[in-house]
C-alpha cells in the first residue's frame, strides 16, 4: 500500500506564493519569534465565518481549503488535525474576560471557538464533510499522531482521500509567558541555520500545513509518505540511533539510501545534545538540512518539515538555504525528517520520490 | 474476519466514587453524585449543581502518594483511574509486550491556569502552569506512572474524546502496531467550562432530567476512566478472562453547527451505523443503549431522532447515566464504557434517574428503575461533542 | 428611537465582529436571523449579554430572544420599553 501526498498548502513565516514552490527569498525575521505571513482569508472563507475565527482557526481552515484545491478534490473521507496548544487566542480571550468580569456577563463565542477540535470542525462545516473527524493534542507528537491515524486509515480501507494537517498559533500573551519561562532566545534571529547555536532558548514560530493523502497517484502527487514514528524521551543518542535504524529497516532501507536528512534543530542548546551528536556522528556521511530557521519552533512544525520534504522531492532540488553541511546530494530520492520538541518528543518521517 | 479486541481492565474516579467497586455501589443504590459544588471555587457555587469528585487536590495527591502541587487536578484524576485499570487487568510488567496509552482531555491544565493566569505576567510563583496547561501534560504523567514508553497520544474532540481514544486504541491493536493499549480520558471541573457552558445557557440549575419533556439542560461533572484493551493473542498468551469485548466503533461529523446538533440527528445516526457496521451486527442485536443524554433541549431531541432512525419500532432499553455522574466532558465516553461493562458483567441496567415525562416529539421512555436479571449481550454507548463530533461504541459479553 | 437604533447598530457590529459592515449598510427593519444579517443561535446569546451589559435587561429564556431580536427595530423597541438606555 503506497501513500501519496497529493496536495499541500502551508502558512508560515515564509512567503508562500504557491504551495508547490519554495519561496524565492527567505524571510529572516529579525525578532525573537517568527510570526506567520498570513494570506487573505476572505478568498476562501466567508466573512460570516471569519468574524468568529481566531488566527489558529483561520490559518488551519485556509490552508486546508487551499490544500484541497491543490489536490484538485472537493471531498475527503477524513479530516485529521494535530495541534499543540489549540485555539489559544480564543482560550485567552474567554479566560481574561472570566477573570476581569469575575465570571459575569460573559459571551459564548470565544468559549466555543476555544475547543481544540474547532479547526477540524470548521473544515467539516465548510466542505460539508460528515466523515471521520479527529484532533490530536500531544505536544510534539500532535501532527505526527494525525499522520499515524491517516496512515492506519489508508491501510484499513482502499481508495480513500484524507486531509491531515498541523496547526499552532502564537499570541502576544503566549509569547510573553514563554519568554518569562525562559524558553525564548534573548537575542533576535539574524539569519543562518540553527545548527551551531550555543545559547539557551528557541525562536518561537507558528503556522499551518495541510496535506491530502491518498492511495492513488495523480498528476498533483508530490511524494510518497512511507511512514512516521514517534519516540518519547529516548534515554540516549544510541537509543535514538537504534530507533532510526529500525525505522529505516522496516521500510527496507538503510542509512546509505537517505539522500537528505532534515533535522529539527531548534537552536536551544539545552535540548540539542542528541541532534548535535546525530549531525556529527550517525548522519555525518549524509547530506543534512535544517528547517526551524525558516518556520520557528512550535509543537506542530513537523507539518512544515513534511511540506518542505514533499516540495523538495517534487521539484527535484534542495534549496541552498536549507542545507547545513556541504556533502553533495541535491536531488534526493528518500528524505528522512528527524524532529524533536524540547528533547522529549522525537519524530521520524520518511518521504520518497514518486 | 476482524481481530477481536478485549477489555481486561477498568478504572474510574467520578462523583460516584473513587474506583470501580464504589461506582458500582452508587449505581446500584441509585445514589447520584450530582450535588452542590464543594471544591471548585466559583461565584456560581450556589447557583449550579455538579458531579464533583469528592476529593480536594491534597486528597487526590494523597491517594497517589505524590505532592499535589506538582500536578493538575485532571492529571491526578487520570493517574488514579489509569492505575486502577492496569492493576485490575492483572498486568505485571507493562512493557513485556508493546503497550501504549491513548488518553483524552478537553479542560487539560486549565483548572490550574485559570487560578493564576494574570499573575503569570507579573510574578514567577506559578510559572509552571505554562508547562501543565496543554492537553499532553496529563497523558505524560499517566504514562510515567504506568511506565508506558512504547506509544502515547492524546485526543481532544470535546465530549466524544474518550470514545475516540478507545477507537484508536482498538485500531492500533488491529493493525498490529500494539498488543495492548490503555485508553480513556480525564477532565476536572473548572471555572472556564462552568462559565463557558453557562454562556450557552444550557446548564440546569437543578438536577438534570435527561430525555424528559421538561428537561432544562445539563449538569457538569468531572472524573476519569480508563480501559485496558488487549489483542486476542494476548488473551490466549496470558489465559486472562476478559471483562468485555469491544465489538464496534464509529465516528462521524454532523457538520451542522459548531455547538448544536442537527435536528435530524445526522452525525449521530452515521456514528451508530458505523459502529454497527464495524461490529458486523444488526440494530436488533443491541440489548441496551447508554445514551449521551446530557439533558439539553438540543442533544436529547437530536439523539432521540437518531435512535429512531436506527431502531425504529424496535427500540432497545436505554438510559442516560448523566443524572448519576453529570456530564464529565472528555472522559464521558470512558466513564460510560466502564458503567456499560458493569452492566454486562452484572446483567443490570442502571436507570435514567430524575425522569418523569417523555419528550412530546416521540414516545421514548428510558429505563427508570434498576433493572436486574436482564439478558444483556451487546451495549451501544453514544457520545456526541461540540464541533459535530459524534462517536458510538459497542461492547459485548466476550466471545470465546 | 432613531438614535437608539443607530447606537444599537454600532454595538451589534462590535459585539458580533461584523467587521465588513458599517451602520449605514444595515437595514433596521430587515430580519437579523436566518436571512438579512444571517445571524445564528450563538449570535442570539451574544445579543442577550449585550442587552444585559449595556441596557440592564436580563432575558432568562433564550427562546424569548426570537421575537425581541427579529430586527434591530424590534430590539430597539424592546429596550425602549424595558430598559435604561
Amino acid at each position: 500500500m503506497i501513500i501519496y501526498i497529493n496536495g499541500t498548502a502551508v502558512i508560515s513565516a515564509q512567503n508562500h506564493i504557491s504551495p508547490g514552490a519554495f519561496p524565492e527569498q527567505v524571510n529572516v525575521p529579525a525578532q525573537d519569534h517568527f510570526g506567520a505571513l498570513e494570506p487573505s482569508y476572505k478568498e476562501h472563507i466567508s466573512p460570516n465565518m471569519i468574524r468568529r475565527m481566531g488566527r489558529a482557526i483561520k490559518m488551519g481552515v485556509s490552508a486546508s481549503i487551499r490544500c484541497l484545491e491543490d489536490a484538485g478534490i472537493k471531498e475527503v473521507d477524513a479530516v485529521i488535525c494535530g495541534t499543540g496548544i489549540g485555539c489559544f487566542e480564543d482560550s485567552e480571550k474567554f479566560l481574561l474576560a472570566l477573570i476581569d468580569n469575575k465570571e459575569t456577563l460573559l459571551t459564548p463565542t470565544s468559549f466555543i471557538q476555544s475547543t481544540h477540535n474547532t479547526v477540524a470542525a470548521q473544515i467539516a462545516l465548510l466542505i460539508k464533510c460528515h466523515q471521520y473527524n479527529m484532533t490530536y493534542v500531544q505536544r510534539g507528537f500532535s501532527f505526527e499522531s494525525a499522520l499515524q491515524d491517516a496512515i492506519l486509515m489508508l491501510q484499513e480501507r482502499d481508495g480513500l482521500n484524507i486531509l491531515a494537517g498541523g496547526i499552532d498559533e502564537m499570541t502576544a500573551g503566549y509569547l510573553t509567558l514563554q519568554r518569562r519561562a525562559g524558553y525564548i532566545k534573548k537575542d533576535v534571529f539574524s539569519g543562518g541555520t540553527l545548527v551551531s547555536e550555543t545559547s539557551p532558548g528557541h525562536y518561537m514560530g507558528e503556522g499551518a500545513a495541510f496535506f491530502v493523502l491518498g492511495s492513488q497517484q495523480s498528476a498533483s502527487s508530490y511524494a510518497i509518505l512511507e511512514g512516521v514514528e514517534m519516540i518519547y524521551a529516548p534515554l540516549s543518542t544510541q537509543v535514538l540511533e537504534s530507533a532510526i535504524s529500525d525505522f529505516l529497516a522496516s521500510h527496507s532501507l538503510s542509512l546509505g539510501d537517505i539522500g537528505l536528512t532534515l533535522l529539527g534543530n531548534s537552536g536551544d542548546v539545552r535540548y540539542e545534545q542528541k541532534m548535535t551528536a546525530l549531525q556529527s556522528g550517525y548522519f555525518k556521511d549524509i547530506p543534512q538540512g535544517n528547517f526551524k530557521h525558516l518556520c520557528g519552533e512550535y509543537m506542530t512544525n513537523g507539518s512544515f518539515a513534511l511540506w518542505l520534504a514533499a516540495t523538495i522531492l517534487r521539484n527535484g532540488k534542495v534549496p541552498p538555504s536549507v542545507r547545513t553541511n556541504s556533502l553533495p546530494g541535491n536531488s534526493p530520492v528518500h528524505i528522512l525528517v528527524v524532529n524533536h520538541f524540547r528533547d522529549r518528543e522525537y519524530t521520524l518521517m520518511l518521504v520518497s520520490r514518486c | 474476519m476482524s481481530p477481536k479486541i478485549y477489555v481486561t481492565g477498568t478504572g474510574i474516579i467520578s462523583a460516584l466514587g473513587d474506583n470501580v467497586p464504589e461506582t458500582f455501589r452508587s449505581l446500584s443504590e441509585l445514589r447520584s453524585g450530582v450535588g452542590p459544588i464543594r471544591h471548585l471555587q466559583t461565584v456560581h457555587e450556589n447557583e449550579f449543581v455538579a458531579g464533583e469528585v469528592n476529593k480536594s487536590l491534597k486528597a487526590l495527591g494523597g491517594m497517589l502518594g505524590v505532592n499535589n502541587r506538582a500536578y493538575t487536578r485532571g492529571a491526578m484524576l487520570g493517574m488514579i483511574a489509569a492505575q486502577e485499570a492496569v492493576l485490575s487487568s492483572g498486568i505485571g510488567d507493562i512493557n513485556e509486550v508493546r503497550t501504549g496509552l491513548v488518553s483524552s482531555t478537553s479542560v487539560a491544565g486549565m483548572s490550574l491556569t485559570e487560578l493564576h493566569y494574570k499573575e503569570l505576567f507579573e510574578k514567577t510563583d506559578h510559572l509552571s502552569c505554562i508547562d501543565s496547561h496543554d492537553c499532553g501534560d496529563s497523558t505524560v504523567h499517566i504514562a510515567n506512572l504506568l511506565g508506558i514508553t512504547c506509544f502515547m497520544t492524546t485526543i481532544s474532540t470535546a465530549c466524544s474524546s474518550a470514545a475516540n481514544a478507545i477507537m484508536l486504541g482498538a485500531r492500533l491493536i488491529k493493525s498490529g502496531k500494539l498488543d495492548r493499549v490503555v485508553v480513556g480520558g480525564t477532565d476536572a471541573l473548572s471555572k472556564f467550562t462552568l462559565n463557558g457552558f453557562n454562556t450557552l445557557m444550557i446548564l440546569d440549575k437543578q438536577w438534570c432530567s435527561p430525555f424528559d419533556e421538561e428537561r432544562r439542560g445539563l449538569n457538569l461533572g468531572e472524573g476519569a476512566a480508563y480501559l485496558v484493551l488487549e489483542s486476542e493473542e494476548e488473551i490466549k498468551r496470558t489465559g486472562k478472562q476478559p471483562l468485555a469485548e469491544l465489538r464496534g466503533y464509529g465516528n462521524a461529523n454532523d457538520a451542522y453547527h459548531q455547538t448544536a446538533s442537527s435536528p435530524e440527528g445526522l452525525g449521530a445516526t452515521l456514528a451508530i451505523s458505523k459502529a454497527l457496521d464495524t461490529a458486523g451486527m444488526k440494530a436488533s442485536e443491541i440489548d441496551y443503549i447508554n445514551v449521551h443524554g446530557t439533558g439539553t433541549a438540543n442533544n436529547d431531541l437530536s439523539e432521540g431522532t437518531a435512535l429512531l432512525n436506527i431502531f425504529g419500532e424496535q427500540m432497545p432499553d436505554f438510559s442516560s447515566t448523566k443524572s448519576y455522574t453529570g456530564h464529565t466532558l472528555a472522559p464521558a465516553a470512558s466513564i460510560e464504557a466502564v458503567i456499560s461493562i458493569l452492566s454486562l458483567q452484572h446483567q443490570i441496567i442502571f436507570p435514567n434517574l430524575n425522569f418523569s415525562k417523555p419528550m412530546k416529539e416521540f414516545n421514548l421512555v428510558p429505563v427508570v428503575k434498576l433493572k436486574k436479571g436482564v439478558h444483556l449481550n451487546a451495549i451501544l454507548s453514544n457520545s456526541f461533542g461540540f464541533g459535530g463530533n459524534c462517536s458510538s461504541l459497542i461492547f459485548s459479553v466476550p466471545r470465546s | 428611537m432613531d438614535a437608539l437604533i443607530e447606537k444599537l447598530k454600532r454595538e451589534i457590529i462590535q459585539q458580533l465582529n461584523l467587521v465588513d459592515l458599517k451602520p449605514e449598510d444595515i437595514d433596521a427593519d430587515a430580519p437579523m436571523f436566518g436571512e438579512g444579517l444571517g445571524l445564528d443561535s450563538i449570535d442570539a446569546l451574544e445579543l442577550i449579554v449585550l442587552l444585559e451589559k449595556t441596557y440592564g435587561i436580563k432575558i432568562k429564556d433564550p427562546k424569548d430572544g426570537k421575537e425581541i431580536f427579529k430586527s434591530i427595530k424590534s430590539m430597539a423597541s424592546y429596550i425602549h420599553a424595558n430598559g435604561k438606555s
